[in-house]
């Protein structure tokens, strides 16, 4: 249960700091998205229920610091955490190399989903740009993976 | 690959029916969460400062000694401006012209920006009970900033001018030629609708055109680095520099018309 209330407390650590401090960390207007790699943990690491549960929290948490009249990521996050713990089980992704470029596939496809919604929802975000953040966001987010996993780990005793 | 049974896409279906719902509820949980977010992200955001403070330490050496240098510079040229003021009041006056209005304006510190990279906003620590309304424009001492979006009790988001989602109507300030200036999530903004035959240059200063209630006449909003024309060729666009940084971002000034 410890390890369950850790995770949940280091997500809202990471919301603080994507809001404030993580803004001066920028490449290139891009910056590593920690929820996202939360979700990817819980979902590789814990069951269903909670994995799911901890997606909707970071969704919720990305949604209610940005604009919007509709929670995005609310809805996306669950589906990804959903379609990794399907396909994990399908694959072995053990090794930090593999784990990482999982991690760039897994932001790429949340990017174009979330492109798509955006569309939907009439937002107009040029292809290029788009294409810009995606791919330095889903780089950037692969590159700290590591870090974040030992982070994690350690306070999460995983 | 993924095998999915009928109690499967049952189930699969009704979370989704809920996870709908909760996406829809979002909204409404927005400025409680904030509110309660708003100390800590108080906190992070002076720790941020500092701990910038002491890793940029030399660049903000270089920054300062260049700043020194440029005050006496601009001093003078606001004393000329002055002169010019002074002058100006004194014609109108005589010409029984109407005064421009003095805006009020209430300062505010930025405390957290949008995690979502599809949008830029950001968080400011005064809300409703400072008298901050939605639609309300932002600016600091270099030029506009953006929009106030959503207002809390005691926070409000801004819509940054790089939006794309935000648009300004904009004139050249020294042709007096229209246009609309629209953000690009970067660090430019673009400027649409501009006559063919438009005689924009490079480093021409863009203001507000004052045509909507909403932005008043004469903020500086960029400053032109490319100008193009349109694929139809039917009007010409420019690049802008926005006037003011909107990736460093700490106060900012709220107008009230």
């Amino acid at each position: 249960m410890t390890r369950k209330n850790n995770l949940i407390l280091l997500i809202l650590f990471f919301a603080l700091l994507e809001v404030t401090v993580l803004h001066n960390f920028r490449v290139f207007q891009a910056k590593p998205d920690l929820f996202l790699i939360c979700v990817i943990v819980a979902s590789l690491y814990f069951e269903v229920e909670y994995a799911l549960g901890i997606s909707l929290l970071c969704g919720g948490l990305k949604d209610v610091f940005g604009i919007g009249s509709f929670g995005l990521n609310t809805l996306l996050f669950p589906v990804i955490s959903f379609l990794i713990m399907k396909i994990s089980r399908k694959l072995v992704l053990n090794d930090t190399p593999v784990l990482c470029a999982a991690v760039f596939i897994v932001s790429f496809f949340y990017y174009i989903l979330s492109r798509i919604a955006l569309i939907y929802l009439g937002t107009a975000i040029s292809f290029w740009a788009f294409l810009r953040i995606s791919f330095l966001e889903s780089l950037y987010t692969a590159a700290i993976f590591p870090l974040t996993l030992k982070l994690i780990k350690r306070t999460i005793h995983l | 690959m993924l095998k999915f049974n009928r109690k499967s896409i049952i189930a699969s279906t009704l979370i989704l029916v809920l996870l709908f719902l909760i996406s829809a509820l979002i909204p409404v949980l927005r400025n409680p969460i904030i509110n309660i977010f708003k100390l800590p992200m108080v906190i992070f955001s002076l720790l941020r400062q500092e701990a910038g403070g002491l890793i940029f330490f030399h660049s903000n050496l270089v920054a300062t000694q260049k700043l020194k240098a440029k005050v006496d510079f601009l001093r003078k040229q606001l004393n000329d401006k002055n002169e010019l003021y002074l002058e100006n009041s004194r014609l109108k006056s005589l010409l029984s012209l109407k005064g421009t209005t003095a805006y009020k304006v209430i300062a505010a510190a930025v405390i957290g920006r949008d995690p979502s990279s599809w949008s830029s906003t950001i968080i400011i620590n005064k809300g409703s009970s400072s008298g901050i309304k939605n639609g309300l424009a932002s600016i600091t001492f270099y030029g506009l900033v953006g929009r106030v979006v959503e207002t809390s009790l005691t926070t409000s988001k801004i819509m940054l001018i790089n939006d794309p989602n935000l648009s300004v109507s904009a004139v050249v300030q020294r042709t007096r030629q229209e246009g609309l200036v629209c953000g690009s999530l970067g660090g430019t903004l673009l400027m649409k609708y501009l006559p063919k035959d438009s005689e924009i240059k490079v480093s021409d200063i863009i203001v507000t055109s004052g045509l909507t209630n909403i932005y008043p006449k004469g903020l500086p909003v960029g400053t032109v680095i490319a100008i193009g024309e349109e694929f139809s060729s039917l009007s010409s666009y420019a690049i802008l520099k926005p006037a003011v940084d909107l990736s460093a971002l700490e106060e900012v000034l709220v107008i009230f018309p």
